[in-house]
């Protein structure tokens, strides 16, 4: 009889024990409400679940997982996505609250006639290109590496947005930028560049391996670069670029992007400048400020933000814009 | 041929390239080759070169006090031994020295790549473990 109850006794202790192998949580947006179908997976592995109609989600957790620590990473389309490391209290039980950051979104309000007379004036609603809704950048915009911004000379006989734009679009297609997109901000817009490739010094690689988001333990084999991508890991970095005009003053909103956020950029914003935002007035206060995202990705980990050795005005140049800029 | 003369050579093999392989894992670490982890990178070599270095050495150890010095072993067998480590450990240098290459046609990470590798090390690490087991099992009286 002792026996049977022992035998009782580890059994509940190994369901008690299978019990605590998983996580709970919610995926919610910025109102506290729900996220649904939000993609939760644990990075290096291959479980990933989705959110319920309430937003909530559980994840077994494999016994092979219980000393390791555990990363999320969670997504959904239209919003940023975000990793987070999984502390013990949530093993316990504790549920794990997600929040996501919508990055696109309906436009916001036009500005009054006061504010914004060339606009009113050139572009009336529902006119031309604007029949789609432009999407916003994520505003303030998300921690960037480094900034820099451009001197106003190189704009001075612009009198709209739409002028800096064309002398953006082409100093950036000279270059090989021939993938943009366009976002609202507040009272201008903002353009991201493709995600490259770049070297340390802020040049970029030649195509195809500049668009490519392979990184390479090298690039022509030679005993040299051979010894060294044997003995150190292999590793890259890459660049986003996002020109923000705008008579705002703004700093970033402290919270760092992911590569993948970055990349997701480009395709959420629009591929033309509309003209309810290009028609805009370039005002005297107006600036054009390049905010750099800079990432390293070390071999087969996941890329990360980093600051980096150069500054903004550095990336520019050595990027091959600042002269195109210059001479348009 | 003499057993003792034949084990020499065959500890020979096993230890000088345990030694050059450890001493590139010891760079690698110091250069972190293996990111944060160099606790597999480790398990890797432990795994597939420590259990037959130890084996050999406990065979040494015991043939020691024993009359082995004068034992003779069919020549065969030492051969099967002998080459099949030197396979063995070119195919563990063929595993290190083309991870730059793997990288680049997959992706693959270094560590990664050393797990893999555990796939195809076990069969060629049992088939080495049975060569060893019949040279030190075989013996023949030497030729008075």
């Amino acid at each position: 009889m002792n026996r049977f109850k022992m035998l009782c006794l580890m059994m509940l202790a190994s369901l008690t024990a299978f019990a605590q192998n998983k996580i709970t949580g919610r995926v919610i947006k910025g109102n506290s409400s729900p996220i649904v179908a939000a993609n939760v997976k644990v990075v290096g592995t291959a479980i990933q679940v989705y959110s319920n109609a309430r937003g909530d989600f559980t994840i077994p957790i494999p016994n092979s997982l219980a000393d390791r620590e555990i990363v999320l990473f969670v997504s959904k389309t239209g919003y940023s996505s975000t990793r987070k490391v999984i502390r013990d209290e949530y093993r316990q039980g504790r549920p794990v609250i997600i929040m996501l950051r919508m990055i696109s979104a309906p436009p916001p309000p036009r500005p009054s006639a006061e504010s914004d007379e060339h606009a009113d004036q050139a572009a009336p609603p529902e006119s031309r290109s604007d029949q789609v809704p432009v999407p916003r950048f994520p505003w303030p915009p998300p921690e960037y590496s480094v900034s820099a911004v451009l001197n106003k000379n190189y704009f001075r006989q612009s009198r709209t947005l739409s002028d800096v734009d064309k002398i953006l679009t082409a100093a950036l297609s000279n270059l090989g930028y021939d993938d943009r997109s366009y976002f609202e901000i507040p009272n201008g817009f903002a353009l991201v560049t493709r995600i490259e490739q770049i070297r340390e010094d802020g040049s970029p690689f030649i195509a195809p391996a500049r668009w490519s988001v392979r990184i390479r333990a090298y690039d022509h084999l030679s005993w040299s670069s051979y010894l060294r991508a044997l003995v150190f890991p292999p590793r890259g970095f890459f660049r986003i670029i996002v020109f923000a005009v705008t008579d705002n003053a703004f700093t970033s909103s402290h919270e760092r992007a992911t590569r993948t956020d970055a990349e997701r950029w480009l395709r959420a914003g629009l591929t033309l400048l509309p003209a309810s935002i290009g028609n805009r007035s370039f005002g005297p206060n107006h600036q054009c400020t390049a905010l750099i995202y800079q990432f390293k990705k070390v071999e087969a980990n996941e890329a990360r933000q980093i600051t980096g050795d150069l500054t903004g005005m550095e990336h520019l140049k050595n990027a091959g814009l600042i002269p195109l800029v210059k001479s348009q | 041929m003499n057993k003792f003369a034949a084990q020499r050579k065959l500890a020979f093999i096993w230890f000088i390239n345990a030694a050059i392989i450890g001493l590139i894992f010891v760079i690698f670490t110091a250069s972190g080759r293996f990111g944060s982890k160099s606790s597999d990178g480790w398990q890797w070599f432990s795994q597939n070169i420590v259990p037959t270095l130890t084996l050999m050495i406990g065979t040494f150890a015991a043939s020691m006090g024993q009359a082995t010095s004068t034992a003779d072993i069919e020549k065969f067998y030492f051969q099967l031994s002998y080459y099949i480590s030197l396979f063995y450990f070119l195919i563990l240098y063929l595993t290190i020295f083309l991870a730059p290459f793997a990288f680049n046609e997959t992706q693959l990470s270094f560590v990664e790549l050393l797990n893999s590798s555990k796939i195809y090390l076990n069969i060629i690490q049992g088939v080495v473990t049975f060569s060893l087991g019949l040279f030190f099992t075989k013996k023949t009286e030497p030729k008075v």
